[in-house]
């Protein structure tokens, strides 16, 4: 099937961009490689509605972050994220931008599931436009979410770092 | 320090910590099941077609077979109802086929989700509970009507010889026990079932139009 060997070979292409949104919305590795999987079949029924209009990496940004905002599974026990699952450099645990990344990594996934999704976006160089394409509310309001997401993160910082 | 500074090193974190998949591996993942909840409310739609199908197929041998003139009319009545529910059940499937909208702005998915999720649970709870008046009125109407005794109850009364007072005294604690116990128990099963979901659905909708409205 033509269609099939394209969207494998483009999302072969995009990988990382499921596994941003894995790594950033599951703590466990079990739950990556499920929602990695989800990601991966929700996208192939919707290549279909493709029409190539905006960028595939775009395009597939909206469908993992819908899927991620979604994934529905049976309660399990919250597992708590620290700094200490993301992954080590090659740098020493006491270089200070280090900490301040792996502060600001754990911050991120205090977020709720809607900012996550902003933040990542943001993250990408996204322009607030095109974040608001995505996301489904205006510009302005993306702006604003960012202001407030952004005091968030410093504030969530300060106190991540202070518990190393 | 701040987001901005943050973006590259972030970034690098995000992307690491995964193997990589070959096409191989992609197209292996293309036949596996999809978990997400249009899947799981299709599927539960899929047994609810088939679980009436087989039961309205059950009710109209019953209505043709049965040597009570009661039990002909309740199952030929039901398998009516039960038809009827069905239609709305492939009418709820339908539109979870349409409803694949994840290639959507985020708030509009969620917003077709919620909808169709609560149109299924009111369908659901409706259904359920129409069930115990439908029966009622049936029971009611139909011992009014039945020609033929039938023996194994007769025989049952007999032994038992309650009184009037009992009589009614019994169907007061059947009717408001069963009515109570379906209802809680019908709205609880739904609340576990999808209603905390639809909940934090609802909330993520409500976290995005917050700022909207100010």
């Amino acid at each position: 099937m033509p269609a099939e060997k394209e969207f494998i070979a483009l999302l072969n292409q995009h990988q990382k961009i499921i596994y941003k949104v894995c790594n950033l919305y599951m703590q466990s590795h079990a739950d990556r490689e499920d929602l990695f999987q989800e990601i991966t079949l929700q996208a192939w029924k919707a290549y279909g509605n493709f029409r190539g209009e905006a960028k595939f990496s775009t395009w597939l940004y909206r469908v993992a972050l819908n899927t991620a905002i979604t994934y529905y599974r049976k309660e399990k026990k919250k597992i708590v994220f620290t700094t200490d699952e993301v992954p080590e450099q090659a740098t020493g645990p006491q270089d200070p931008i280090e900490m301040q990344t792996k502060a600001m990594y754990a911050a991120i996934a205090d977020l709720s599931r809607i900012d996550k999704a902003i933040v990542m976006l943001y993250l990408e160089d996204y322009s607030y436009n095109e974040i608001s394409e995505v996301v489904g509310i205006t510009p302005n309001n993306i702006a604003v979410k960012m202001n407030r997401i952004k005091g968030r993160l410093r504030e969530q910082t300060q106190k991540h770092l202070a518990t190393v | 320090m701040e987001l901005d500074e943050l973006k590259n090193k972030l970034n690098q974190k995000l992307e690491t910590d995964h193997l990589q998949r070959t096409e191989e591996d992609i197209a292996a993942l293309l036949n596996k099941k999809a978990h997400s909840v249009l899947n799981k409310i299709r599927r539960s739609l899929w047994f609810e077609v088939i679980f009436c199908l087989v039961f309205t197929v059950l009710l109209i041998y019953v209505s043709i077979a049965s040597q009570y003139q009661s039990l002909r009319i309740y199952a030929g009545s039901f398998s009516v109802i039960m038809l009827l529910v069905t239609g709305v059940f492939v009418y709820l499937l339908k539109q979870t086929n349409i409803a694949n909208s994840n290639n959507l702005p985020i708030r509009e998915n969620l917003q077709i989700i919620v909808k169709l999720m609560d149109e299924f649970i009111r369908r659901y709870f409706q259904f359920c509970i129409a069930l115990l008046p439908v029966c009622t009125l049936f029971a009611a109407v139909l011992q009014i009507y039945e020609k033929e005794a039938i023996v194994e109850i007769d025989l049952l009364i007999r032994k038992i010889r309650p009184a009037q007072s009992q009589k009614l005294f019994f169907t007061i604690v059947y009717l408001v026990g069963s009515f109570a116990g379906l209802y809680y128990l019908t709205k609880w099963y739904l609340k576990k079932l999808y209603g905390n979901f639809v909940a934090q659905l609802k909330d993520y909708i409500r976290e995005l139009e917050e700022n909207e409205k100010e």
